[in-house]
């Protein structure tokens, strides 16, 4: 199996090529993803070589075009609507929560909608509030989505092509950071990573870390730190919200003993949250400190570097709590 | 007088449409007795008043063409061909409703007669339509699309949003305005600004065209006229029909609170069912006794199947967890 | 506390340009001695090398905040120095707010409150591995923060002899890791540091002490000529459960001779098989622990544990396997060996037994057995009986397999044959529970087939 370096926007980029090639009824809609390429070139080239009934540029009308994608999803085809910056999916929020994942339900099952709306997340780049936020939490709160959060260009494509395929509403979240700084091998054969599997990024026994998109990243890196230090750390990547792989997140804080959740959401009632609940049902008698959480601050994310930074979840940040999870507990 | 042979329309089809309308009518009426009675569960928002629009347009589509309805939308549904049987099960929350119960009235749907579902947002099934209407035009086959929303919706973003992609891409979406004139509580010219939908929707691009909505026969032209055009692949247009709801916004709602007694008898005056029949019998398609037996034949079959409804089961709970996900 | 003086703040220092926080090993001054600019004057750990810390100026070392142990941000104030000549402080040890562990804890407590609450604080896993091992959490001493008990405390207690110091009496967690090294019973542990709490300096003289006290055992004193070699954590375990387990369980005994040709025969048939389709080396421990899993279901009783309560039933088959090493003799346990194919039974009792020779094993490898298999065949013995491995109620001894005569159609053959002594605890079992679990495993031993019906 040969295998090439991507970029997590190549990767993703690469995914959107081979299903619009695989399936007619797939169509893309989004703001300045035609001829423009798309504004973190996701679809780049994509316009010229499928044209402009398959790629479509979309007036900025989120709540339009996500609700045309529903209606499009209902009679048939595959839309997928981009959301630019995953801030402004609030302006399509009826159209997904009270249309797209309830269609199906509320019909008795007389129609499936199958819509894959792809949306950033991530901040760190001096956007400002507004273009800064990761909202994955949110919808893994509403019954009838399915939501996707891949951390690398393998699991993205992978992943992606799966959501391609999904008769369901997906939502399918992109880290802009990682876009084009994260690099990753990527098969040239197909494959497909179904949804509801966890992967252990990194295997450990000390404690584990459970991290979500570009925080798997800064979670690598300090579990590299971690282990100059002796304590060996497990970090897993859920991949998706819902479905969740539970059960691999349970077993490992069996085995450890310790759980450190790491996500780019802010903190109150977000992922962490949950996650810390399942753990705690799951693990209850195998925990032996309290299970932390490294989430954003619950204040809206600054602008200025200094302060920006303060809020996301970094290195550090991550460190401490694990030294949190492990104090006092090992004979030195 | 008219005789048939000057009708603007074929006998049939204004047969029809009147079964229809009485079909809409009885149905409706037979739902508040159904509410007061407590047959059923939550509340209803019911039509009468309204038939002539919703019949109107559908007389004008295909089977294949595709509505989106509203909160009150049991109008819009039997004129697509939807049957009173699975409807009143639906209203009543049993299991051999539309939606297996778990739609209710104000979500009612089949997708196989092209009823995209009611839809419990105001202006919820405006996305929805335009998409129809995308996949129609993607497919070719001249099929259309149309979204009925009232008097509410007309100031929802969603519509400007949809009729601004539906121009740019010239969609085959009719846009269906029932103009009862109250929004919830209050008269809709004090909620919107300017002439009114039909002026927007000339402002965007579209023709807007506004028409006597307790004339069946007029909506069935105009909109006939705005269908075809679409199916050519003229693209979208709006039809703003006025018309009145007899009952509140709700069942629970006498809609007495603001409106005068004088406003609702002169609406009576102008009912769609009634000015139906007098033109089928003045016409000579109908003698009053075809009349009396049409009524007494629909009046009949509502009420079976209202107590064929009650006697349906529920679904039971362990569906309840079922038709989340396909 | 005379607040009239001017104190001087003792913070921790910056030790290095990286450094954010130290741990506070001790102080080496005690309130109220004199202290001179440049003599060391406390000890931090950062990174884990323990350097000596002076004192900056002249003063009266009044007031300590820091305690042993904790840890601290730089710049955090760690107790007081009054000027030289100033009256000699109260010598009440306040632990005040100002001294700040990382993270923001809560604080440490004053002398009153050191009282253990009335229901310990202790992590589930600690709780969970309490349960299990049969400790009192009560006596218990935690090392997680605020006193939390954690799993390794518990460990710690299981296999160690010293008793905690009674709750009332705080010790400092270095303290304790280094009683529990050394062995030391802290009840015998004067304490010297602030509010009588037991410090590491404590502990390193009571050890002094005790190496120089008689045996806890009552034995009679050594021969002056030998030479006293003090007892590891693990052989003193041993020695005490052992003893504790042979007068307290009524132990008795059966055995029974296996005719062992099939078994060699089975063995040599999938001995290559087994190598290169698993990789794995097939022993005749791996078939006895295949066979023997498979038939305890049958007689579950000899899986069964006394309790004053009753008798505690299991239903999952772990089976502990006695390996010996050079630390000593180690149990770790095969889960649900019942369940397990014969190569992953080789396969993980090879990796059980090397983890054990390496020291490597963890509590989960050693934990919840309910029957035990000892095989002295590799190192000659013919037959020998096992004390019972506590709370177990059986535990099988094998013994070596040799070519032996015996009568078969009463003609004098040879055979290699092998012994097998079953010791029970009588209070659990009865000779013909016993017996018929022993014979159906002869049975199927000498005919594996049989325990395929």
């Amino acid at each position: 199996m040969s295998t090439r370096e991507l970029t997590f926007a190549q990767a993703i980029r690469e995914a959107l090529d081979e299903e619009l090639a695989r399936d007619e009824k797939i169509v893309l809609f989004g703001e300045d993803i035609g001829a423009w390429g798309g504004v973190f070139r996701t679809t780049e080239g994509l316009y010229e070589k499928y044209g402009p009934e398959r790629v479509i540029d979309t007036p900025l009308s989120e709540e339009g075009y996500v609700g045309m994608a529903v209606g499009i999803a209902m009679t048939g085809m595959h839309p997928v609507p981009e959301i630019m910056f995953g801030d402004f999916i609030t302006l399509a929020m009826d159209q997904i929560v009270n249309q797209a994942a309830k269609m199906r339900y509320m019909t008795g099952g007389q129609v499936a909608v199958p819509i894959t709306i792809r949306a950033t997340m991530g901040g760190g780049r001096s956007s400002g509030a507004q273009h800064s936020q990761s909202w994955h939490a949110w919808f893994a709160h509403v019954p009838g989505l399915k939501v996707v959060v891949p951390s690398t260009p393998y699991d993205a494509k992978g992943l992606l092509k799966t959501a391609l395929r999904e008769p369901n509403p997906v939502l399918f979240f992109e880290d802009k950071v990682m876009y084009h700084k994260i690099k990753g091998p990527v098969p040239e054969e197909e494959y497909l990573i179904p949804f509801g599997v966890a992967d252990i990024k990194r295997e450990g026994s000390d404690v584990t870390i459970i991290a979500l998109s570009r925080m798997v990243h800064t979670a690598l890196a300090a579990a590299e730190q971690l282990a100059q230090e002796g304590i060996s750390a497990e970090v897993i990547d859920p991949r998706t919200l819902t479905p969740l792989d539970e059960e691999t997140l349970i077993q490992s804080v069996c085995k450890t003993g310790g759980a450190v959740i790491v996500d780019e959401g802010y903190q109150r009632f977000g992922v962490t949250a949950e996650l810390a609940a399942v753990i705690a049902k799951g693990a209850f008698d195998y925990l032996d400190a309290p299970i932390e959480r490294v989430a954003a601050m619950d204040v809206p994310i600054p602008f200025s570097p200094p302060l920006e930074f303060a809020t996301i979840p970094d290195e550090a940040r991550i460190i401490q709590a694990v030294h949190r999870v492990l104090e006092g507990r090992r004979p030195q | 007088m008219t005789d048939h042979k000057t009708l603007p329309i074929e006998p049939t089809l204004l047969i029809e449409m009147y079964r229809r309308m009485l079909t809409i009518r009885f149905f409706e009426e037979a739902v508040f007795e159904v509410y007061r009675k407590g047959w059923m569960p939550g509340l209803a928002h019911l039509s009468d008043g309204q038939e002539a629009t919703p019949v109107g347009v559908c007389m004008a589509l295909r089977p294949d063409d595709t509505i989106t309805s509203t909160h009150r939308g049991h109008g819009h549904i039997i004129a697509k061909g939807g049957q009173v049987e699975p409807m009143m099960a639906e209203v009543m929350g049993k299991v051999t409703g539309y939606c297996r119960g778990k739609g209710g009235e104000m979500h009612i749907a089949d997708i196989s007669l092209g009823i995209l579902g009611a839809n419990g947002i105001v202006g919820g099934g405006l996305g929805i339509a335009a998409g129809s209407a995308f996949t129609a035009k993607r497919e070719g086959k001249g099929r259309v699309s149309v979204a009925f929303f009232g008097d509410g919706a007309v100031n929802q973003g969603l519509w400007y949003e949809t009729a601004n992609m539906a121009v740019l891409w010239k969609l085959p979406l009719i846009y269906v305005c029932e103009n009862n004139q109250y929004t919830e509580f209050t008269h809709w010219k004090k909620l919107t600004a300017g002439e009114g939908l039909a002026a927007r929707a000339q402002a965007m691009g579209m023709p807007g065209v506004e028409v006597d909505g307790n004339d069946v026969v007029a909506v069935y032209q105009a909109a006939r006229q705005l269908v075809e055009a679409a199916r050519r692949g003229e693209g979208p247009a709006t039809l703003v029909c006025h018309t009145i709801r007899y009952g509140g916004h709700h069942v629970g709602d006498p809609g007495t609170a603001y409106r005068t007694k004088e406003e609702m008898d002169e609406w009576r005056k102008k009912d769609s069912i009634q000015r139906c029949e007098r033109l089928l019998v003045e016409s000579g398609i109908f003698s009053p006794q075809d009349i009396e037996a049409t009524r007494s034949e629909i009046e009949a079959r509502i009420q079976n199947a209202v107590q064929q409804a009650r006697q349906d089961p529920f679904p039971p709970v362990e569906e309840v967890s079922e038709h989340v996900y396909a | 506390m005379n607040a009239i003086q001017p104190k001087s703040e003792i913070v921790m220092p910056r030790m290095g340009l990286t450094m954010e926080s130290g741990r506070f090993i001790k102080w080496l001054k005690q309130v109220g001695d004199t202290v001179r600019s440049g003599e060391p004057l406390f000890e931090i750990e950062t990174d884990k090398s323990v350097v000596e810390v002076e004192a900056l100026e002249d003063g009266i070392l009044s007031q300590i905040l820091a305690q042993d142990g904790e840890t601290y941000v730089v710049g955090a104030v760690l107790g007081y120095l009054s000027p030289p000549g100033s009256a000699n402080p109260a010598q009440a040890a306040i632990h005040s707010e100002s001294s700040t562990p990382v993270q923001g804890q809560v604080q440490p407590s004053t002398a009153a409150s050191m009282a253990a609450p009335a229901k310990p604080k202790a992590s589930p896993a600690a709780r969970r591995l309490a349960r299990q091992l049969g400790v009192d959490l009560a006596q218990v001493i935690g090392s997680g923060p605020q006193g939390r008990i954690v799993a390794w405390n518990v460990q710690t207690a299981a296999q160690s002899i010293s008793q905690p110091a009674p709750a009332s009496t705080r010790v400092s967690p270095v303290a304790q890791r280094l009683a529990a090294d050394l062995g030391v019973d802290l009840r015998q542990v004067k304490g010297s540091g602030p509010g009588g709490s037991i410090t590491r300096q404590d502990v390193e003289i009571a050890y002094q002490h005790q190496q120089a006290q008689v045996e806890p055992l009552s034995l009679p004193p050594p021969d002056t000529e030998g030479i006293i070699e003090p007892l590891s954590p693990v052989q003193r375990r041993m020695a005490e459960r052992m003893a504790q387990s042979f007068s307290s369980a009524p132990h008795f005994y059966l055995q029974a001779e296996v005719d062992a040709r099939n078994l060699v025969a089975l063995r040599q048939s999938l001995l290559q098989p087994l190598e290169s389709r698993y990789g794995v080396h097939l022993t005749f421990t791996d078939l006895l622990i295949y066979f023997t899993a498979r038939l305890l279901p049958r007689h579950p009783l000899l899986m069964a544990q006394w309790s004053e309560k009753g008798l505690v039933k299991f239903t999952h088959v772990h089976l502990g396997i006695a390996v010996d090493t050079e630390q000593g003799l180690f149990v770790p346990v095969l889960r649900e060996a019942d369940k397990l194919g014969l190569a992953e039974i080789s396969r993980q009792r090879a990796e059980l037994a090397e983890r054990a020779r390496q020291g490597k094993l963890l509590p989960r490898d050693y934990e919840q057995g309910v029957f035990t298999l000892t095989n002295l065949g590799a190192l000659r013995i013919d037959v020998f009986q096992a004390i019972l491995n506590p709370p177990q109620a059986a535990i099988l001894a094998v013994g070596r397999i040799k070519e032996r005569p015996m009568v078969e159609n009463h003609q004098v053959i040879s055979a290699p044959m092998f012994t097998l002594s079953l010791s029970a605890d009588h209070r659990v079992l009865d000779g013909g529970k016993a017996a018929r679990f022993l014979s159906e495993l002869v049975e199927w031993l000498e005919n594996p087939a049989l325990s395929m019906a």
